[in-house]
């Protein structure tokens, strides 16, 4: 019993406890929330990486248990002034068939083997630009300020790309461009026919042409009027930087209910790819998976209680050993994590919330001690005053 | 040689004119920091300038005093050199850290002028009066925009000087020293410098930056609180003036758009409706912690964040970005100084004052912009050392050269 008492009160047991119990926080770390999302946005940064691609999409759509519509220019707005600052990278777009799952053709193009993807907008006011014209917010650059109306009984209007007007005028013997606007082409979606109204006509060229042209290959811009059993979808541009694609991940789940919206991975630019993994985060559980990590904290807190009890005692703030060893093991845990990442390059033992937790506690323990040594030094100053005076009375 | 120098030494003359000479390029030097710094070419009119008082104060103090500098310096000092760790192993951006070398120079050239002047009411004249000079050469370059302000035009000027939140900063510095000024000195003949301060808030209004506005908030409050024993009912009547000016203000046609910005700003912190731009800060700003934790001792280097987070810009948080950019040392290096000033002159009444309010002002504003290399965060770490310095009697320094007469 004295052995074991010798023990716990022991100064080394009390810098073990410490080592202890922030290690705890890194090895069990991946069983938070957070963690899901952090690993999904690393798979995807890496799914990236190993396709030689800029971009993965991932779609959201309405699976029909619900009437919500999903917001289309409020959310390009937001999604474009927090990653695409310097207007260089695709962030967000509202689609339909990015996955390619149905098969649309424009009839008027023979021989064509094309199937259109569909990208759509709730406004349509275009903008001068450089000599041309814009789209209201998507930066889709466009030949005409546009008629976005229908001719005679047109399903809708479109815009069709530079090299496909090229192509109907060619079939047609037209020779300018603006003869096509206001006539219809045929576009089919699984067999069946619409008519469709050319408004105007895109430029195949910037960033945003290119990353949609990667991403989700040939496309006719449209309104919101959409083919049956075509689904609106609101397309997220993933990219190889984590944390992007983690707030994006984020934004899906606390935007898009489970009950009412789906997911799909687009894999129109993908060759090597794990649905399942890559969409786990908006189908996880979240209700009990979080216990475990909060009972980790809950131990590490208890280790660092009691052996913060025991430093008042052993914590000697000119002892400069101490303080080497106080550092050293402070900084082994984080050290140690972030070596596993660099080996393994897995954040299994390296996740974000576990570091915040560490950062947390490290500051709790910095802050004890820093207050135990003031206590000591105050008390001996009171200490050697009393004595001081005791002397003078003799 | 010997006898020049016996001869320069003995000479009153000599002295007056030199110190004359550093008084001048320092109140230059001031006015050009956001007069012409941030300006291609022009910024060569500052760097000579600060070449002139480099020359003017080491010359002065080589002959009649000292040449030494604080040991709070040091904390300033070691972090331009941990700055050069994660720069040579992440971001390599040399140039970047070169400028925070260049910054660190102008600190110890600033606080040995300083010293040189020795006064420290006219030393605080001299900022408030260069940055005044600056507001009326803002004035006149804008005064057509100025009219379009007034006729309810939605803009913000300063772009032609620098950024606007960095003029913000300039124009804060001028108000809180003027305020220092007139409260702790208290003397009439300072009641001149309201002219001053309204051209200050003049100026830093038509920049539109929130940060202006919120820091001069910030750090008058501050000063009101602690002049508050002293002055109670003045302290009071200013700051319900203050709110009133404010809310009036915001009424006028081309402050809108400021006014909604702000309320934007504000809800966004408690969860409310927001601005696009208070999300990207925040974003940007939690996107900095992440990365830096990735990275904790060393950071990602001179603009690391804005070359590893892909986003291409700073998080407009100067703590976010210390952290990302410098590791968890480095953010620790950056802040002890200010932090440090103010507990040593925690007790010290006159100077506690600008102390205890620049520091709460430097610390709240690091989660508004980044100012980690801005002119005007070394300008004020100067004269905080400064201040900090003369008010404590056994502060540590170290002494390069010493005159002994």
């Amino acid at each position: 019993m004295t052995l074991i008492k010798k023990v716990l009160q022991s100064k080394i047991t009390s810098i073990v406890c410490i080592f202890v119990a922030l290690i705890n926080i890194f090895l069990f770390g991946s069983f938070s929330n957070d963690f899901v999302l952090e690993e999904n946005a690393s798979d995807i940064s890496e799914l990236v990486k190993n396709n030689e691609t800029e971009y993965a999409t991932i779609s959201v759509f309405n699976n029909g248990n619900s009437p919500q519509t999903l917001p289309v220019s409020s959310e390009f707005y937001s999604m474009y002034s927090i990653f695409n600052i310097n207007e260089n990278k695709c962030t967000f777009a509202a689609t339909g068939n990015a996955n390619k799952n149905h098969d649309i053709q424009i009839k008027d193009i023979s021989n064509s083997e094309k199937n259109y993807s569909i990208l759509y907008a709730d406004y349509n006011r275009n903008k001068e630009y450089n000599g041309h014209w814009k789209h209201d917010f998507y930066p889709l650059e466009l030949m005409f300020r546009g008629e976005n109306s229908r001719s005679g009984d047109a399903y809708s209007f479109c815009y069709v790309s530079q090299t496909d007007a090229n192509t109907i005028m060619s079939l047609r013997g037209i020779d300018n461009y603006e003869s096509l606007i206001g006539t219809n082409i045929r576009v089919v979606v699984d067999s069946t026919e619409y008519l469709y109204t050319i408004g105007n006509i895109y430029y195949e060229q910037n960033y945003f042409y290119q990353g949609l042209a990667e991403t989700i290959g040939d496309f006719i811009f449209t309104y919101t009027t959409f083919p049956v059993g075509v689904k609106k979808e609101n397309t997220y541009f993933l990219n190889s930087f984590q944390y992007q694609n983690k707030y994006y991940l984020n934004r899906i789940i606390s935007k898009y209910d489970k009950n009412s919206f789906d997911v799909e991975l687009n894999t129109f630019n993908l060759k090597k790819y794990d649905r399942d993994r890559l969409l786990r985060f908006f189908y996880h559980n979240d209700t009990s998976f979080n216990w475990v990590f909060v009972f980790s904290i809950i131990l590490s807190s208890l280790l660092l209680f009691y052996s913060l009890a025991w430093a008042w005692f052993f914590f000697s703030p000119k002892n400069k050993i101490d303080l080497v060893i106080i550092v050293i093991t402070l900084c082994l845990p984080y050290l140690l994590a972030r070596l596993s990442f660099e080996m393994s390059k897995s954040i299994l033992f390296f996740s974000y919330s576990s570091t915040v937790v560490n950062l947390i506690f490290i500051a709790v323990i910095l802050a004890t001690l820093a207050i135990f040594a003031f206590v000591k030094e105050h008390r001996k100053k009171i200490v050697r005053n009393n004595s001081y005076y005791e002397k003078i009375d003799i | 040689m010997r006898k020049l120098i016996f001869n320069l030494r003995n000479s009153k003359r000599v002295k007056l004119i030199l110190r004359r000479f550093v008084m001048a390029f320092l109140f230059l030097y001031i006015f050009s920091l956001p007069a012409f710094s941030y300006r291609s070419v022009f910024n060569y009119v500052s760097y000579a300038l600060m070449l002139f008082l480099t020359i003017s104060t080491l010359a002065y103090c080589f002959l009649y005093s000292e040449i030494s500098f604080n040991v709070l310096l040091t904390f300033l000092l070691l972090f331009c050199v941990w700055a050069f760790l994660g720069t040579v192993l992440y971001s390599q951006q040399f140039r970047d850290w070169l400028t925070l070398i260049l910054l660190s120079i102008t600190l110890i050239v600033f606080t040995l002028s300083f010293k040189c002047i020795s006064n420290d009411e006219l030393l605080f004249l001299f900022i408030v009066f260069a940055m005044f000079a600056f507001a009326i050469y803002f004035v006149i370059y804008y005064r057509n925009d100025f009219l379009s302000l007034i006729g309810g035009k939605n803009i913000r000027l300063g772009r032609y000087f620098a950024n606007e939140n960095a003029i913000g900063s300039f124009m804060t510095i001028g108000i809180g020293t003027s305020f220092y000024l007139i409260f702790e000195r208290f003397k009439k003949r300072y009641l001149f410098l309201l002219l001053p301060i309204a051209a200050f808030f003049v100026v830093g209004f038509s920049t539109g930056s929130k940060a202006f506005l919120l820091s001069t908030f910030i750090i008058l409050i501050v000063f009101l609180l602690l002049n508050s024993k002293k002055h109670p009912f003045i302290s009071i009547s200013i700051f319900v003036g203050i709110i009133i000016a404010i809310i009036l203000l915001f009424q006028l046609p081309f402050l809108s758009s400021y006014k909604d910005r702000i309320i934007y700003s504000i809800s966004g912190l408690f969860g409310g409706a927001t601005d696009t731009s208070t999300i990207t800060r925040k974003t940007w700003q939690e996107y900095g912690f992440c990365l830096g934790s990735k990275n904790l001792v060393t950071g990602y280097g001179c603009n690391g964040f804005s070359i590893y987070s892909g986003v291409g810009s700073y998080t407009h948080s100067n703590i976010s970005e210390v952290f990302c950019d410098f590791g968890i040392v480095g953010l620790i290096l950056f802040y002890l100084t200010p932090i440090i000033c103010t507990i040593k002159t925690f007790k010290n009444k006159q100077i506690s004052f600008f102390v205890i309010g620049f520091c709460v002002y430097f610390i709240l504003t690091g989660f508004l912009t980044v100012n980690y290399y801005s002119k005007s965060t070394f300008l004020l770490m100067a004269l905080l050392v400064h201040l900090t310095e003369k008010g404590e009697r056994n502060g540590k320094i170290f002494v390069i050269y010493r005159y002994n007469c």
